[in-house]
């Protein structure tokens, strides 16, 4: 009966200890590499940093505002999934548009841009440095390719991901390629 | 004699190669502050036997144009140039959101959502104008099921 008793908790303590390494593989397995932190960029001219203007959720999304095609598109289903926020659930997120066109956006055009989209959507820019050092903290890349056929003489090649970032910039979340306002709306519902 | 036969024949045919065309749901996007540039889309079907090719030459209001296509590349968006594209006999090409799309720069007077505005495609080296109507992209975005690209 003790011997019945003992392996009881033998087996018990076995059955535990391989859930709990199990759930942790899972986790480790499933979990975001660690992206993310604070940057300073330019808003409107003004200097602007990250760790003292975040709110508890922020979205960031790199483009630009010559883009005709897919940045406007995405930056169109995050304002129309912004616009089914409540006021409380709006004073907690907010999208970052940062321009990696450092040579054609100027601050005052990109931040016109992005509230085009939504009205508290806040358009970004920065010496090259800085964006440089901004898109690097995340797993996101753009590239400029030249092309003197066209009228604009170039475009760029860039990511196409909302990331969601908590208070401290930690990438806790992703929403690739979005093409339809729920898909946004959802994942911010599930943050907030 | 001859001469105007082969002419009447040629024009015939030229414009039976038109006719083959039809451009449905043209539209773009109406231009917005702090860009200079904007994109518009087209379903170009081919009714014809015979496949074709079509260019865009120019969009009223406008000071230039092209056609373009976003392609996916491992996660990044690239756009690539075309000079034309190609429309299978029978089928239709449609140039929609994160796919082929027309590119349209700098505006020369102010549009506002529903003007139309002509614009000039080249179809067989023959051109054919069409309306292509201004629609709000903001607008756009909020309709459930709206047309963009799906990967």
């Amino acid at each position: 009966m003790t011997q019945n008793k003992s392996f009881l908790k033998a087996l018990i303590a076995a059955l535990t200890l391989v859930g709990v390494v199990f759930g942790l593989t899972f986790w480790n397995f499933n979990r975001l590499p660690d992206f993310g932190g604070d940057f300073q960029l330019t808003y409107r001219a003004q200097p602007f940093q990250f760790s003292t203007e975040a709110k508890p959720l922020n979205l960031i999304y790199f483009g630009y505002a010559k883009c005709p095609d897919v940045c406007p598109m995405t930056l169109a289903f995050a304002g129309a999934a912004f616009k089914k926020l409540s006021a409380k659930e709006l004073a907690q997120v907010r999208l970052l548009f940062v321009s990696v066109d450092q040579a054609h956006d100027d601050p005052t055009a990109v931040a016109d841009y992005a509230t085009n989209f939504f009205p508290d959507f806040l358009g970004l820019s920065g010496s090259q440095e800085q964006i440089d050092a901004a898109i690097k903290l995340f797993p996101a890349t753009y590239m400029m390719e030249v092309n003197p056929k066209s009228y604009l003489g170039y475009s760029i090649i860039h990511t196409d991901k909302i990331f969601f970032l908590n208070k401290r910039g930690k990438v806790i979340d992703e929403v690739p390629s979005p093409r339809d306002a729920d898909v946004v709306l959802e994942k911010i519902k599930e943050h907030l | 004699m001859k001469l105007s036969i082969l002419t009447a024949f040629i024009a015939m045919t030229s414009s039976a190669a038109m006719a083959q065309v039809q451009f449905q749901d043209a539209r773009f996007y109406t231009p917005m502050k702090g860009t200079t540039v904007t994109a518009g889309y087209v379903n170009i079907k081919n009714t014809g036997k015979k496949d074709v090719e079509v260019s865009l030459k120019q969009v009223e209001k406008f000071k230039a144009v092209e056609t373009h296509e976003t392609i996916e590349v491992k996660g990044q968006m690239e756009m690539q140039q075309v000079q034309a594209y190609k429309v299978p006999a029978g089928q239709t090409v449609e140039l929609k959101p994160g796919g082929k799309h027309i590119m349209l720069f700098d505006p020369t007077a102010e549009i506002k959502d529903g003007d139309k505005l002509k614009a000039v495609f080249i179809v067989d080296k023959k051109e054919q104008t069409v309306d292509l109507i201004a629609i709000s992209r903001i607008k756009k975005a909020s309709e459930k099921g709206a047309d963009e690209h799906h990967h």
